[in-house]
């Protein structure tokens, strides 16, 4: 029966071939994991660090973005703080100013009426001093006219006449 | 398949029943076995238009007289592995230093990862996996290579010969061996049998696991040339009967059905690479540590 012959020709295991076998197989092998195999996987390991540094790299970088959004966060907050306290401050500052000067102004204008006053007491009694001169001056006038001239030495009258003018009433005179 | 269209129609202009079925078979066995001559033939042509008959090359080895003519499943063997050097060089060739691998390097570059990862990795440590990668590599890509190289037209499957399996299969046993070996020492051998059997057991273990040993490398070769030959076979006589049962009307449905098969058959390529490598780097891997 050819078909047995054939079945039988599928089992056989020629010495020859199996020989071919082990030397092809055996350079395939060295040469393909010399040309292809080792450089494949180093590529592929390459890539796979690559891709793992990228991937650790872009972690990182967005750890350390958001650590500084944080950090610039808080700066901003305590900025802000500042800024307002200082403005708190300057205005407090500026409303003590403000009393001092007002105070200082306003003593000063006091120290000046009462200078004012003082220059008016002062100018007026002079006035009053000299319009009393003038007075006895004016009544020795008037009583040397009405005495015919006679009154040629004032001196002893004088001093009557002062005393008279100092009794004089001081109301109406002030001011 | 194709190749074999001319063979089979040639039958129909042939003789009688007894005759055809002996033909068929004839037909089908001549495309899976080994021979000494490559045949190109075309549609409608009696005559091959090329035979390129094999030289001989005998010597001998060890006083066994061995032919070391190449044959056909040599010579497609071969075509397979340049095929093979041709397409991984130029995968990493085309994709120079650049990370980004692109079109064939891609793909290579995707089976390769599929190996590291879903086989070696899996099974075993990464520095036992980094030490037989390139075995599982080639492995993985010889079988697709040459089992897909077998379903062209007027090409042989060379990994569908017991010779080529029984080879690889004793090359994965050569490396149990070796990994238990190297890994652990001649203690490799005391710890053949599992921890924790009865010391009254252990002589009937000891023997059990030595037979074990060889028992899964002939299933790799088994499995590996049962499967890689089965499709053939079976898509050759889905389309011999159409000459068996003698009438055109078969063809309607034996040549999708062939169709459909020539298509599983590329899926069982891949799937046999993938027991053959996952079976070889576990076995690899369990002779490396103890049980």
């Amino acid at each position: 029966m050819p078909a047995m012959i054939f079945a039988a020709d599928i089992m056989a295991i020629q010495p020859g071939l199996v020989l071919w076998t082990v030397v092809t197989f055996v350079a395939l092998v060295l040469l393909l994991s010399k040309v292809a195999w080792k450089p494949i996987l180093r590529l592929v390991e390459e890539r796979e660090r690559t891709i793992h540094a990228a991937l650790e790299g872009a972690r990182q970088d967005r750890d350390e973005a958001s650590r500084l959004l944080e950090e610039q966060r808080g700066l901003l907050a305590a900025a802000r703080k500042e800024s307002a306290e200082a403005v708190k401050k300057a205005l407090a500052d500026a409303e003590v100013a403000r009393q001092e000067l007002v105070q200082k102004s306003r003593k000063e204008a006091e120290e000046l009426l009462a200078r004012a006053r003082a220059q008016i007491e002062e100018d007026k009694a002079q006035a009053q001093a000299q319009l009393k001169g003038v007075v006895v001056d004016l009544a020795i006038d008037v009583a040397a006219k009405m005495l015919g001239e006679h009154l040629k030495d004032p001196g002893p009258q004088r001093a009557l006449f002062e005393r008279y003018v100092q009794d004089l009433p001081r109301t109406g005179t002030r001011g | 398949m194709i190749a074999a269209l001319p063979l089979l129609a040639s039958l129909a202009l042939g003789s009688g029943p007894p005759s055809v079925s002996e033909a068929v078979k004839d037909v089908v066995f001549e495309h899976v076995t080994d021979s000494r001559v490559i045949e190109i033939q075309l549609p409608f042509m009696h005559e091959p238009i090329v035979e390129w008959h094999l030289p001989s090359f005998p010597v001998t080895i060890a006083g066994h007289a061995v032919d070391l003519g190449p044959t056909k499943h040599v010579i497609f063997m071969w075509l397979a592995s340049l095929l093979l050097v041709l397409v991984a060089t130029l995968a990493t060739r085309a994709r120079g230093r650049s990370l980004v691998p692109r079109g064939v390097a891609n793909l290579i570059e995707m089976a390769v990862l599929f190996v590291r990862d879903e086989i070696a990795l899996k099974t075993m440590d990464e520095q036992t996996a980094n030490a037989y990668l390139p075995y599982l590599l080639t492995a993985f890509f010889f079988i697709v290579f040459s089992a897909g190289l077998g379903l062209f037209p007027w090409t042989a499957t060379s990994v569908g010969n017991l010779a080529v399996t029984g080879t690889l299969a004793t090359l994965t046993f050569v490396l149990m061996q070796f990994s238990g070996v190297s890994h652990q020492g001649v203690s490799y051998f005391a710890h053949l049998v599992p921890a924790g059997v009865p010391w009254a057991l252990w002589p009937l273990m000891f023997v059990i696991e030595i037979l074990g040993m060889f028992t899964k490398s002939f299933a790799l070769c088994i499995r590996l040339f049962a499967n890689m030959i089965a499709g053939h076979i079976v898509i050759f006589f889905v389309l011999g009967l159409i000459f068996l049962i003698g009438s055109p009307l078969v063809a309607v449905a034996s040549v999708p059905f062939a169709i459909g098969l020539y298509l599983l058959e590329i899926i069982i390529i891949l799937i046999q690479a993938y027991i053959f490598t996952m079976l070889s780097a576990l076995f690899i891997g369990m002779s490396a540590h103890a049980h």
